[in-house]
């Protein structure tokens, strides 16, 4: 029984890894600002074309302190910047972060950025699952 | 009167209007996206910032040239770097360099208290050496704003952890005379802003 147990939640859990493992990470960018500006935006494009949704909690960069998730929002002339609590990756679509949208706020960075220079991101999903890609440091 | 000769009126009345319209040099500007106060242009009221250079920022600094403002925080990487990068396209796509220095674009912090003149130097500068940038405290900046229809909020949570702000995100036209005579909605469009202002420059 135990032996069955333990082979159902290794399925389980290899089926949830499986979802994360067949999203499609686009090139994401981090917009450069000069050096005093302790922040950047960060944007990349995630699909999902996977049958369940998926959801990201938190995210993290061995080069920021901190990276936030924030959406930008235009309500009549005023804009505005909210920090998210998470970003939901619907089945079939998924996320596409843009400037005047959904970005990552990246806060404290460790090091000089120059442009070309690629950061790596963590990005962590509610099912406990990660996935790590890269952002160009773009003008 | 021969009915051939009933095309002629419609030539007719446009050739008037022109004619007219030279005659009592009644500007026939077309602005594409920019809202236009015209004859309802706003004296400022008297107001007292910093620029990053350290002067004042008056009536009589910015007198006799127009102006471009846009209101905006340092610590805004998203939408504020869009809008600067797209006031640089907006100066390059100007026809030439006299209606160009004919224009200062400058950002204006509304949040002073994270925002340093060297700080808003330099971000300004980032993206064009020829941005300026000006700030003052909140109860010095809110009668220009208010006069400006400038919305501005911060919020900070308890725990200071969080730090929302909101602006409006309009382009403010200011004319010679440090009236504020129209302004640019989002979204905003490089192109149709070169035009516009070029065309009230040189009108």
């Amino acid at each position: 029984m135990r032996i069955l147990i333990a082979l159902l939640l290794t399925g389980l859990a290899s089926a949830l890894q499986a979802q994360t493992t067949t999203l499609e990470f686009s090139t994401g960018w981090i917009k450069q600002l000069p050096p005093s500006i302790p922040v950047r935006a960060g944007y990349l494009k995630i699909d999902n074309p996977g049958k369940l949704a998926l959801r990201i909690d938190s995210i993290s960069s061995p080069l920021f302190d901190t990276v936030e998730m924030h959406e930008s929002k235009l309500v009549g002339d005023v804009l505005s910047m909210v920090e998210l609590e998470d970003i939901e990756l619907p089945a079939g679509q998924g996320v596409e972060m843009r400037p005047g949208g959904k970005h990552l706020m990246l806060i404290g960075p460790r090091q000089a950025l120059n442009i070309g220079d690629m950061v790596e991101v963590v990005i962590n999903f509610a099912d406990g699952s990660s996935r790590s890609t890269l952002l160009e440091v773009r003008p | 009167m021969n009915k051939s000769y009933l095309f002629l009126i419609p030539i007719a009345l446009v050739v008037g209007l022109y004619v007219s319209l030279i005659f009592f040099k009644a500007s026939p500007i077309q602005l594409r996206s920019a809202v236009w106060l015209g004859d309802q242009a706003q004296v400022l009221p008297a107001f007292e910032l910093t620029d990053h250079f350290g002067k004042p920022f008056t009536h009589e600094s910015i007198k006799g040239r127009w102006h471009l403002w846009f209101f905006g925080y340092t610590l805004c990487p998203d939408i504020c770097p869009d809008t600067l990068q797209l006031l640089t396209h907006t100066l390059a796509a100007m026809p030439d360099d006299k209606t160009r220095e004919q224009l200062q674009i400058t950002f204006i912090s509304i949040d002073p208290e994270r925002d340093s003149l060297d700080k808003m130097k330099e971000y300004v500068t980032y993206f064009n050496p020829a941005f300026v940038s000006a700030r003052a405290d909140l109860d010095t900046l809110r009668p220009l704003t208010q006069t400006l229809g400038i919305y501005h909020s911060i919020e900070k949570s308890e725990d200071g952890n969080r730090y929302d702000v909101a602006h409006s995100g309009v382009v403010i036209i200011i004319d010679p005379d440090a009236r504020f005579s129209g302004l640019f909605s989002p979204p905003l469009d490089a192109g149709r802003i070169a035009h516009d202002i070029s065309a009230l420059i040189n009108r």
